[in-house]
């Protein structure tokens, strides 16, 4: 898998959610009175949270690719018709799966269906960090 | 099951976030040892009573109406409140921890309220080098022991420079960087005491709680010109230095906390499922 895919790091979107999240947090860590509320202590704790999103969208660990992988790249870990057995026929049993079919890879996609990453965007980010994986 | 499992923690987070403030808030198990009543004149004493028993005086009918009905009543009643009634507070600061002073002959007493009148926080502070001490006889306005004051409530208080008297004096007052304040006065009167209220209620939009570090000085003789922050003030001062804590409602429900909440939040679920790296397939 890992030589069919690509790696999109987010440092620009890390930074960004990065500030917001600081800003909620120093905002919560004040109003409950457990730091003191000032610039510097905002400034700071901030930037610290800001600084931990940036390192967090460049090398946390990658969400897994979604859906089905393209047929051309699938096509060497795919079983060929010399090294398995030809599929026993029965009444009920469906045609095999052509060569080049991606269906292993398919159900690893799935396997993180429940992550509600957006993993479209990436393809589009201008921040994209981008490296083959491998 | 997994978003079940990420419903029941978030909505668990947020339970302990709004209950914790209120289980920490215990009762003390002190006793107090100022009587506060000794500082509101006598024409003004059926006013206030201890109805929630933390040793200071409560308002009997609710806080007052704003700060017009209330400033000036010690002033009114010169000689009620002299040194002689500062000289019978005593109070052991063995134990007393850093964080707060007021020197100077300055001294006096703030009391804090809530909405409904009844007594949150209060200090005195009887002149000389000791520093500021809470009613139990414990030091006050440090980090570990602030002064409370309800954003919603309303601040009495009562100082003065006895036996000086500052003229052409200027002051400044101002808290954690972002809030200050500053004055001063000829003073032909030959005033050394004053007494008010300040109603958070009715001066605030919104309620607040924080914890911030607060300072002053009061500087005799300084003129018209500002009074800048120093190292040292020229004789005779008062310069002051404490933490107070705004109170009130749950930080949650107040329109910083609320705000805090939902950007740490957006923030959070930005960085978990946005910013992190991805791996796609190859075109």
């Amino acid at each position: 898998m890992t030589s069919q895919t690509t790696l999109h790091r987010h440092p620009i979107r890390g930074v960004i959610w990065g500030l917001v999240l600081g800003l909620g947090v120093t905002g919560l860590l004040m109003v409950f009175s457990i730091i003191e509320l000032s610039i510097l202590n905002l400034i700071i704790y901030t930037a610290a949270v800001t600084v931990a999103g940036l390192l967090w969208g460049l090398f946390a660990p990658p969400k897994k690719p979604k859906g089905t992988a393209p047929a051309g790249y699938a096509a060497p870990s795919a079983p060929t018709a010399a090294s398995t057995p030809p599929p026993v026929a029965t009444a009920a049993s469906t045609p095999p799966p052509a060569a080049g079919s991606a269906e292993p890879m398919a159900r690893m996609g799935d396997a993180d269906s429940d992550d509600m990453g957006d993993d479209d965007m990436a393809d589009s980010d201008p921040d994209d960090d981008e490296e083959t994986a491998g | 099951m997994k978003r079940w499992r990420n419903l029941v923690f978030a909505v668990s987070l947020f339970g302990l976030m709004s209950i914790a403030p209120f289980a920490v808030a215990g009762g003390s198990e002190q006793e107090p040892v100022i009587d506060f009543n000794d500082f509101i004149p006598a024409q003004f004493q059926d006013q206030f009573d201890d109805i929630n028993g933390d040793g200071i005086p409560d308002f009997v009918d609710g806080p007052v109406e704003g700060p017009t009905g209330v400033r000036g009543i010690w002033d009114d009643a010169f000689g009620e409140v002299d040194d002689q009634t500062y000289q019978t507070i005593e109070a052991d600061l063995a134990e007393a921890d850093k964080g707060s002073s007021l020197t100077g002959p300055c001294k006096g007493v703030a009391i804090s309220y809530d909405a409904d009148g009844m007594s949150v926080d209060a200090i005195i502070d009887t002149g000389g080098g000791d520093p500021l001490i809470d009613v139990f006889g414990n030091q006050a306005m440090t980090r570990g022991n602030p002064m409370k004051v309800d954003t919603g409530g309303v601040l009495l208080y009562f100082g003065s420079s006895q036996p000086a008297t500052f003229h052409n004096h200027r002051w400044f007052i101002q808290a954690a960087g972002i809030f200050k304040d500053d004055g001063g006065d000829p003073n032909p009167r030959d005033k050394n005491r004053n007494a008010g209220s300040v109603n958070f209620g009715e001066l605030l939009p919104f309620e607040f709680t924080a914890l911030v570090h607060a300072n002053g000085a009061w500087v005799d003789e300084w003129g018209p010109a500002e009074l800048p922050e120093m190292d040292s003030y020229p004789e005779p001062n008062c310069v002051g230095e404490g933490w107070v804590q705004f109170v009130g409602a749950n930080p949650l429900f107040t329109t910083p906390g609320a705000v805090s909440l939902a950007l740490a939040l957006a923030g959070f679920t930005g960085v978990l499922f946005n910013a992190r790296p991805a791996l796609s397939w190859r075109e």
